[in-house]
């Protein structure tokens, strides 16, 4: 293989396509003027860590849920009116099924393709959520959303919150077994609302449960409202970020609070991120050869009176399963006026308090360290020690509740009656999280006695330590 | 020897070139023909209707391999550059500047301006009236199941029961003959055999001594309750394990549930089938606020 | 004949040795082939009697057993806990007693097969639990001991036929049935209180349609009006059609949200993975011929880094 590099590294033999994207880009330039902007973007600095891409991940799986999507409604049928099978399944070839269902089938057994199309769409969406997840925890921990981001970390939540819906009401279309009965408590879980109960839940299902039109309801929120709100929370989200510019771990010899440091856009964030597509794609790919991400069609129909043993939500949603499971028997009010019941406070109440908690949480660390100006350097959260306590707590707890929403698959794992299961459940979800928590902030307290710090308040004071002062 | 690279856009703190590299070359070559195979092996596959095992697999291995590539070969063609810019810091106190527009309204009108955004407001309020639309009132929906006095008890398939069709330690899904599949109607029948009859079980709705019936919608959050167990006649709900006793008016024993299963008022009609001699008169299915 | 130290042919050969050697390999070649001869007889003979047993448990299962057998066999397992007559004793090592087998119109033919063929008798552990099972008797000596509990408890002889199913019916049944308890696709599940509802859908049709009769220890009971005859081969159907489900390389067939979820976790795994190596400094593999240094070139207004910056000032 000939050597054609020249010494700034350019082939002698790509000038032929070069002059024509010059060409290209010259024409468009000279109608939209966008060269000094463009050139301004290329150049822009992007801090580099792995756990920068965690979001880049969530946007990539995101272009990938809507691009398999499409494929998918082209088949699903949004209701569940009594169609009849007649295709290659051979268990529910001649049976009347709900319309619904029926497409699943269809689409798993008698489309070619349409079996992958569904489990990468199912995996994408697992890893989605995940991606999000992790990158929430990245930011909760590094100190991401002090000033100026707490406006992206809202919008973070915000985002959160509707990924998990659209999990939710994609995994509900299929209407099988498992789905129905999820749906069925989610309609438990509107009428805990005190007051408006009764009257929110009809609203949004249309009547009593199970009525024809929640699935169609759950569509178009699965389709059109809940992807066009993250599509367009995800470029909000971004354009702030692009704005206020990425933050970044301290680096010593660099003021990091006057100073962005790291790659350009153009190439090194360019090739970083179209590897990642194609990766994310790959590994997506890659999980639904081996793993039969979304075949649900053996659970059968969903048929109301009928549950299928071993009911569980998807993993996102184990915290607020486990936290019904194991909450104690609660039921106290008015009946016919105002009722308070176990799943409005495991359900509704828990979540709301977490996630408020969660969205407030920048401002009571400014509050506890009296922080002040900028922020955009990373910090280490076991030298905060109301952060390292509070997560960890935070996060244990809903890992206890977690494993607790498999509490009947551990109990026949283990050979522990699921009675005893539960009461070990209702002890360590306060126990332990309360007992992380108090150990995490002694050691970190002791850690920065250690280097004779206190928690910083500004950045500049923060910074000292990394630059030759 | 050290060379200054003029980057006028970009302030440059450190930079390298990459060698030359036929390895690198090769590698790219190499990811680019095993891309492209697996492509064309994707759609053959599709194509061909193979297993998916197949052509997912094909498609994995060209998406890896075509993001590797172009990983090598941007690695290789582009020096790895690092650079700095300077932040936006907009610290100090906040200070507005300029107004935004250049045209400034000619005096304060703040009783109109008031009075329309008011309205504005109630107008904006009053755009939510549909949404009742979107469902009926509940009425008396949740509190009414179909079961009435003399309404049969039929099995899913329609057959009316006789107190002999389930076996001793047996239960049967039933539902009113006029509403078959209607949720908050389900109904769970059991026969408990040898065992002792407790309060708050109401006798005067038992057939035969043995035959009970409890609604079937769990009071925790609606799963049926379809689990028996016929040594210490338990019935268990499982999605989150609420337990009640069938021989003791279904109260819960264990479980996030706080109220026990109302029980159906059973008896038999004329000709041998079982009926229901009421509608429950306890709260069906979980509580509603 | 040159060995293979390569002698010479003119020095003179070894004969006696050579005879000998020669003797020898002939009767052990005829040695050689008795073995193979027998060896043969006796793989055929097990593998006569291998095809004999799979002809025989799926021809009729309520083929008598041999009595003697079972009564030697029922006095060696059985005994113990269940006494020689039938009524029930103290479990050795336990203050509780084991349930009588005799004079109790619920313990049929079909109940004691169904317990031998589960293997949840004899017990594997603790007698009183559902877990584990161990299947401890072959099919000639699962009926030898039914037939001889049969004659000597006078037990009901019911052991049910099974006709062929239809898979589909057999999905609405179960689901209508039996998933509750068992699961929607029979992997088995708890029931609360220590009870373990079994994996079903390694179970053969006989064995599905005994458990659907008896309802064996915790299990209620279904009798003919709520799941007939052919319904219970339809379930039979369903659960083969299960068992045969191809499964992704990997032999996973349908996973449950709790397994799922860990495999999301492995997905994620791999993703960090790749993220580290995305996110690394690229590795360069230079030319050996050429080793040319790569250019570092550092820019002098590198001191840029500390010093007050030109930014645009505090406001935005």
């Amino acid at each position: 293989m000939a050597d054609m590099r020249s010494r700034d590294g350019r082939a002698a033999d790509d000038g032929a396509v070069a002059s024509r994207l010059a060409r290209m880009s010259n024409t468009l330039d000279s109608r939209l003027g966008l060269r000094a902007d463009a050139r301004k973007t290329a150049n822009k600095v992007f801090p580099s860590n792995w756990s920068f891409l965690l979001g880049e991940v969530a946007v990539f799986a995101l272009v990938i849920l809507v691009l398999t999507g499409t494929f998918l409604t082209f088949f699903y049928r949004p209701n569940v009116e009594s169609v009849t099978y007649i295709g290659s399944n051979p268990i529910f070839t001649g049976r009347q099924l709900p319309a619904a269902f029926e497409s699943i089938v269809r689409l798993s057994s008698d489309v070619n393709g349409g079996l992958l199309f569904r489990r990468l769409h199912r995996g994408a969406s697992h890893l989605f959520i995940a991606t999000v997840v992790l990158h929430m925890l990245r930011v909760l921990l590094t100190g991401a959303f002090r000033r100026p981001r707490e406006v992206n970390y809202f919008v973070g939540i915000g985002l959160l919150t509707l990924a998990f819906g659209a999990g939710f009401t994609g995994y509900s279309l299929p209407y099988d077994s498992l789905a129905g009965t999820g749906i069925r408590i989610a309609y438990t879980q509107l009428l805990s609302l005190p007051l408006i109960g009764d009257r929110v839940a009809f609203w949004v299902f249309g009547g009593a449960f199970p009525t024809g039109d929640v699935i169609p309801r759950f569509f178009v929120l699965h389709v059109m409202l809940l992807p066009a709100a993250l599509i367009g929370a995800v470029g909000l989200h971004l354009f702030i970020v692009y704005r206020q510019k990425h933050t970044q771990f301290p680096r010593l010899g660099v003021d990091g609070h006057r100073l962005v440091i790291g790659k350009p856009l153009w190439p090194s964030q360019f090739v970083e991120s179209t590897t990642l597509f194609l990766w994310t794609g790959g590994l997506v790919a890659a999980s639904a050869v081996l793993i039969p991400w979304s075949d649900v069609t053996l659970l059968g129909p969903y048929i109301p009176g009928e549950v299928g043993n071993n009911a569980q939500p998807d993993w996102f949603l184990f915290w607020l399963e486990g936290a019904l499971r194991i909450f104690p028997p609660v039921e106290f009010g008015i009946p016919g006026i105002i009722v308070i019941s176990g799943p409005f406070v495991a359900g509704i109440v828990l979540p709301g308090l977490i996630f408020t908690f969660l969205g407030l949480y920048p401002f009571l660390e400014k509050r506890v360290y009296n922080l002040e100006g900028e922020w955009h350097v990373l910090q280490n959260p076991l030298e905060i020690p109301l952060r390292a306590a509070t997560m960890l707590g935070v996060f244990s707890a809903l890992l206890i509740l977690s494993a607790a929403a498999t509490n009947d698959i551990l109990s026949r794992m283990f050979g522990i009656p699921v009675e005893v299961m539960t009461w070990m459940f209702r002890i360590a979800v306060i126990v332990v999280p309360v007992a992380l928590g108090f150990a995490i902030a002694r050691y970190s307290r002791r850690r920065l006695a250690r280097r004779d710090m206190r928690v910083p308040a500004t950045e500049a004071e923060e910074q000292q330590r990394y630059i030759a002062a | 020897m050290s060379e200054r690279l003029e980057r006028p856009q970009l302030k440059v703190v450190s930079e390298e070139t990459p060698p030359p590299s036929q390895a690198n070359d090769a590698l790219v070559i190499g990811s680019a023909i095993i891309a492209a195979l697996a492509g064309m092996g994707f759609a053959v596959g599709l194509a061909l209707q193979t297993s998916i095992a197949v052509y997912g697999t094909a498609l994995a291995i060209g998406l890896l391999a075509l993001g590797f590539g172009i990983r090598r070969f941007f690695t290789d063609l582009y020096p790895e550059v690092e650079a700095v810019e300077p932040r936006d810091l907009r610290e100090g106190p906040y200070q507005p500047g300029e107004t935004i527009s250049a045209v400034q309204p000619v005096q304060r009108r703040s009783v109109l301006r008031n009075a329309l955004i008011g309205a504005g407001g109630v107008f904006g309020l009053s755009l939510l009236s549909p949404v009742p639309s979107l469902g009926p009132s509940p009425g008396d929906a949740l509190t009414r199941t179909a079961w009435r006095r003399g309404t049969r008890l039929v099995t899913t398939a329609g057959q009316p029961i006789r107190a002999d069709q389930v076996a001793t330690g047996g239960v049967a899904t039933v539902w009113p003959e006029n509403a078959i599949n209607d949720e908050i109607s389900a109904v769970i029948l059991v026969r408990v055999g040898d065992a002792q009859l407790e309060p708050p079980t109401n006798l005067d709705w038992v057939v035969n001594n043995e035959l009970l019936a409890y609604s079937k919608v769990c009071t925790h959050a609606g799963c049926p309750v379809a689990l028996f167990r016929e040594r210490d006649n338990a019935l268990f709900c499982p999605c989150h394990q609420s337990t009640f006793d069938a021989v003791r008016g279904a109260v819960p024993t264990f479980g996030p549930t706080a109220r026990a299963l109302p029980q159906l008022p059973l008896g038999i009609d004329d000709e041998g089938f079982l009926v229901a001699q009421g509608d429950f008169v306890e709260q069906v299915g979980p509580a509603y606020g | 004949m040159r060995t293979r130290a390569g002698r010479s042919p003119d020095s003179p050969p070894v004969e006696r040795t050579t005879t000998n050697a020669i003797a020898a390999r002939q009767a052990y070649r005829r040695l050689g082939s008795w073995v193979v001869l027998v060896a043969a007889v006796i793989a055929l003979a097990a593998w006569w009697s291998a095809r004999a047993t799979a002809q025989e448990s799926s021809e009729e299962a309520r083929q008598i057993g041999d009595v003697d057998l079972g009564a030697q066999l029922y006095s060696q397992a059985c005994a113990q806990c269940h006494a020689a007559d039938g009524s029930g004793a103290v479990v050795p090592g336990t203050d509780r007693r084991a349930p009588a087998l005799a004079g109790r119109p619920e313990i049929t033919a079909a109940y004691m097969d169904l317990v031998l063929r589960t293997g949840r008798m004899p017990p594997a552990e603790d007698p009183f639990d559902n877990q584990p099972r161990r299947v401890a008797y072959g099919d000639e000596e699962r009926q030898a001991i039914v037939a001889w509990t049969v004659q000597q408890f006078g037990l009901q002889q019911n052991i049910p036929e099974v006709p062929e199913g239809n898979a589909g019916n057999g999905q609405r049944v179960y689901a209508a049935n039996c998933a509750q308890c068992h699961g929607s696709t029979g992997a088995g599940g708890v029931a609360g209180a220590g009870a373990w509802t079994p994996n079903v859908n390694e179970y053969d049709a006989i064995t599905v349609a005994e458990a659907i009769r008896v309802g064996p220890f915790q299990m209620p009971a279904f009798g003919p009006e709520q799941i007939t005859d052919q319904e219970m081969g339809d379930v039979a159907a369903f659960l083969e059609e299960v068992r045969h489900e191809e499964g992704t390389p990997i032999g996973l067939v349908e996973l449950n949200p709790v397994f799922a979820s860990g495999f999301v976790a492995l997905l994620a795994i791999a993703m960090i993975l790749s993220l580290f190596w995305i996110s690394a400094k690229p590795t360069w593999f230079p030319d050996p011929e050429r080793p040319e240094e790569p250019h570092k070139v550092n820019p002098d207004d590198v001191d840029d880094l500390t010093e007050p910056s030109t930014d645009r000032g505090g406001q935005g």
